[in-house]
């Protein structure tokens, strides 16, 4: 139903500024409003923009794993994931099993670790106050103490080396990862009790912010934002990398790639998550943890490769150039958050003011990644 | 009437008395409801809430007093200085003015009002405006935009929570606050209007600006709200105020529907009785909405202004029928209760499939999911 | 050979070494890869614009195909338009700095209808470096070409909106060519210095 405007009205800026009340970062938009709607939005980023790409052609292959954890600091291991595959798929470097399903646990508990923590921002950003960051974070602690034990590290990482892992597992991984597992399901359950079927929650999420499938795909969204507009596109099925293709899990999609859609499909890929590493620690092997015979300063041949992996938000991706140096000659960092980013405006203009800052909490971004 | 009138002018006797015994108990009982918030809240997220001022945090309200009233005292160079600096006393004094009125035992209300329930609301009402002079003086756009969302909505809310009380006043057939309590001494009015009472519970929320109705004040996601250019002893007021109104709204709650001093058997055993059955009582209601701010997110301005209109106030002449029907056809009160309850659940049940409807393929898949197992 | 004994020996003899990808068809084929051609993608380019000249090369998972600056756009619209590549999904675009060799933008798709990916190259030289703008085939080409271009200096010729986008706005180097320092030049806010 319209209503004739019989009065002239002026539309209002608002600046959505750099430091928010909101947790998603240092990122500054400016809205233009006309009463209660938007009418345009200009995103602007930058603020955490540090020169990776550049630092990285400045680091070997060593010191270059560090600092993809600072570059995805809520992926952290997926990321670093990337940059050794990159380096062995050049090197033709044979990795031992057993590195392989290390990997893929910590990859998968980092997923649920990463999603735990939008559940958490999401809840807050939806007016939640608290309750749904209280529970996420802690399980996502959890999940830290887990990562602390093999690591010694509660954020930064740095445990995958190209050819494998730094260190073998600690003894007694396995049942504390087992029972992290069982109480990470109550969790999710607990968070699934508190949003999903609140009445309020859905009316604030649902036919907000959707996205049409076309311009999802050219703007290159990946991740739950693309899953959540219906096309099935992960990349641990679609180009399966490690050792994806040994295990039994389900792509969640959703229908209408609104902001409840978002929700749900980051739900359920813990869930599924949560299978895969179970599978792993059902499969894993024993053995040596690095490659043997590497050299000690890795020399990569000359060559260039995109590497992607299935990062929690999407495609990560780094586009690597050898020259046959000990660094790469060009890392480009492919982040989803990025491209994820690029479609904001098209999903707010024509909301309401309010929903603006619940779109961007469902597009859960990084901003470490998209500036780089 | 407390030791009756001093002075032998009713005037003076009034500001003094409530310069003696309201003011005091005020500040005491807001400084503890407030920790009290921050404690209750705490827990149902999984955390303590303050712990470290003073045993249990105890303290922490009086260290955020001091913090406050130590503060510079900022004004905007363009803001209107009568509307800026009026706005937290037109805010706070009808909250204390309806004082006067509310009974806490027996003996101990300042003035039975024939007309008590009345003057509680209108003066309540009245505090509208200090949101209004408070967006509309701090020269600042967002402040007005969340000032003027702010007395909508509590306008729109109004109305639920009037009719609701003017319902149950229909069947006890007296403004009287204290004759509306000892009516109460043997059964309390929530047994015979459910409805009316879950209308009241939430248009208060709703009054007081708190979740999940508090868009215009906590618009600090996007932008400040009315409050937004206060600091110091000026924004401590709006904070005071705040808890003042969450206590006075939930003592009327416990004086109407749940039988203040009376029920069960305040007249028989006397003062301290009467005093801790007020307590409890109002700490019920006061946990209540704790509770709800602690579970619910936030509804957005437009939702919020669609459910009172749409949805509380046809219940509200809903029920104001029905009671009518039974005061003038002299039903038993059990009637009420029933036809309360069913239009309740029939309202409950289909906000639910209207809502759950359009998420009908998820709900409840997460939790099986979450259980599956390899298969 | 007799045919069972070809068929026996497809499926159980000697592994692949890993280090080449291997698509095994996985439980759910929601989304599952095709079985690879190592050039697929290269002859299908080279079927659609038969008189374009491509510089093809396989590398760990795409095949990379070099083209000249006058036939991007022509390569470009029929990766977009033409039903049998179909590169829909717009990977990412950046430059590559070869100092003397000029410089190379480089652009990744992906084609989620026939499920390849291809990896398009595009070398200009250093003291002519624009290329056209691809914002009107896919709309994530918009942040990427404003990176490129402020990072590298490449311009891309028809962008609407060709402003910085990680770096302040008034700022007019291109950090990641490699004749610009990595950490010698210290510039305040504000303070052009270029």
């Amino acid at each position: 139903m319209t209503i004739e405007r019989e009065f002239e009205t002026v539309t209002m800026d608002i600046n959505v500024g750099p430091q928010h009340p909101a947790t998603h970062g240092v990122f500054r938009m400016v809205l233009t409003v006309d009463g209660e709607r938007v009418v345009d939005l200009e995103p602007y980023i930058g603020y955490m923009h540090r020169g990776g790409e550049k630092l990285s052609e400045n680091m070997d292959y060593r010191q270059g794993i560090g600092y993809q954890d600072r570059t995805c600091y809520l992926s952290q291991f997926i990321a670093e994931h990337a940059y050794v595959l990159a380096a062995e798929r050049l090197m033709e470097i044979q990795v031992p099993e057993r590195a392989e399903y290390i990997r893929v646990i910590m990859d998968e508990l980092n997923r649920v670790a990463s999603h735990m923590m939008f559940v958490g921002a999401f809840g807050q950003d939806v007016g939640t106050f608290g309750t749904a960051f209280g529970y996420a974070f802690r399980e996502r602690e959890r999940i830290q103490d887990l990562f602390e034990e093999v690591t010694g590290e509660r954020l930064m990482y740095s445990y995958y080396r190209v050819g494998g892992v730094a260190w073998d597992l600690p003894p007694g991984f396995e049942e504390s990862c087992r029972r992290v597992i069982r109480e990470l399901r109550q969790g999710i359950a607990d968070l699934d009790g508190l949003l999903t079927t609140n009445e309020v929650f859905i009316e604030r999420t649902r036919d907000v912010g959707a996205i049409p499938v076309e311009d999802a795909i050219e703007y290159g969204l990946s991740g739950p934002m693309l899953r959540a507009c219906g096309v099935p596109f992960d990349i641990r099925r679609a180009e399966p990398y490690s050792l994806y293709d040994r295990f039994d899990f389900e792509v969640p999609v959703g229908d209408r790639g609104d902001v409840f859609d978002r929700y749900w499909v980051r739900m359920q890929e813990m869930a599924q998550s949560l299978r895969i590493v179970e599978q792993a620690l059902e499969q894993l092997p024993g053995g040596p943890i690095l490659a043997e015979r590497l050299p000690r300063m890795l020399r990569l041949p000359p060559g260039e490769i995109y590497q992607r992996v299935e990062d929690a938000r999407g495609e990560y991706g780094l586009y690597l150039v050898s020259r046959g140096a000990n660094k790469p000659y060009r890392l480009k960092m492919r982040s989803p958050s990025f491209s994820n980013l690029q479609a904001l405006r098209d999903m707010t203009v024509g909301h309401y003011v309010a929903d603006a800052v619940i779109i961007l909490g469902s597009i859960d971004i990084v901003l470490c990644e998209v500036d780089r | 009437m407390i030791l009756g009138i001093w002075f032998g002018n009713p005037i003076l006797d009034a500001l003094v008395k409530i310069g003696v015994f309201i003011v005091p108990v005020m500040t005491v009982t807001v400084m503890f409801l407030i920790w009290a918030e921050r404690k209750v809240v705490g827990r149902f997220q999984a955390r303590l809430g303050p712990m470290r001022t003073g045993p249990f945090g105890l303290l922490q309200s009086v260290a955020d007093a001091l913090k406050l009233l130590t503060k510079e005292d900022v004004r905007p160079a363009l803001a209107d200085r009568w509307s800026f600096e009026l706005a937290p006393f037109a805010l706070f004094i009808p909250i204390f003015i309806t004082f006067v009125a509310l009974p806490f035992t027996q003996d101990w209300v300042l003035r039975n009002l024939d007309l008590g329930l009345f003057y509680v609301l209108a003066a309540l009402a009245l505090s509208t405006l200090g949101l209004l002079l408070a967006g509309w003086g701090s020269a600042n756009k967002y402040a007005l935009l969340g000032g003027v969302r702010a007395a909508a909505q509590m306008i729109s809310y109004e109305l639920p929570m009037v009719f609701a009380l003017l319902a149950v006043a229909v069947v006890a057939g007296t403004l009287n606050l204290n004759a509306m309590i000892e009516q109460q001494a043997r059964v309390p009015y929530v047994v015979y209007q459910p409805l009316a009472f879950v209308i009241f519970l939430i248009a208060a929320t709703a009054e007081l600006h708190r979740q999940p109705f508090d868009m215009p004040v906590a618009e600090s996601e996007v932008v400040g709200g009315p409050t937004v250019e206060y600091s110091g002893i000026r924004w401590s007021m709006f904070y005071l105020a705040e808890y003042a109104s969450l206590w006075i709204t939930s003592i009327l709650g416990a004086v109407i529907f749940l039988g203040g001093w009376a029920w069960p058997y305040g007249q028989e055993w006397g003062l301290p009785w009467q005093l801790a059955l007020g307590a409890v009582k109002s700490g019920l209601i006061i946990f209540i909405v704790f509770w709800i701010r602690a579970s619910m997110p936030r509804m957005r301005i437009d939702q919020l202004m669609s459910y009172a209109w749409k949805v509380l106030l046809p219940l509200t002449f809903v029920a104001l029928l029905v009671n009518g029907f039974v005061v003038v056809y002299d039903l038993p009160l059990w009637v009420l209760t029933v036809a309360s309850v069913l239009i309740l659940a029939g309202t409950v049940a289909g906000i639910q499939r209207a809502v759950k409807r359009k998420v009908r393929a998820q709900v409840g898949a997460v939790r099986s999911l979450a259980y599956a197992r390899r298969s | 050979m007799s045919e069972e004994q070809e068929r026996t020996t497809g499926g159980e003899g000697e592994r692949p070494p890993r280090r080449t990808p291997e698509m095994q068809v996985t439980k759910s084929d929601e989304g599952a890869a095709p079985e690879p051609e190592v050039g697929g993608v290269a002859s299908l380019f080279r079927e659609v614009l038969p008189d374009v000249v491509f510089g093809a090369e396989q590398q760990a998972y795409d095949v990379a195909l070099t083209v000249s600056r006058e036939d991007l756009v022509r390569v470009m619209e029929a990766a977009r338009r033409d039903p049998r590549l179909a590169f829909d999904y717009f990977r990412f675009n950046s430059g590559v700095d070869y100092q003397a060799e000029g410089l190379e933008v480089v652009y990744g798709l992906y084609s989620l209808t026939h499920k390849h990916s291809v990896i398009i190259k595009v070398r200009v030289p250093q003291d002519d470096a624009w290329v056209p703008t691809l914002v009107h085939l896919w709309k994530g080409a918009n942040w990427h070409e404003r990176e490129t271009r402020e990072m590298f200096g490449i311009e891309f010729r028809g962008h609407p909106d060709p402003r910085n986008l990680l770096l302040d706005e008034d700022l007019d180097i291109h950090p990641l060519r490699k004749d610009h320092p990595l950490a010698e030049i210290e510039l305040k806010q504000g303070e052009n210095v270029f």
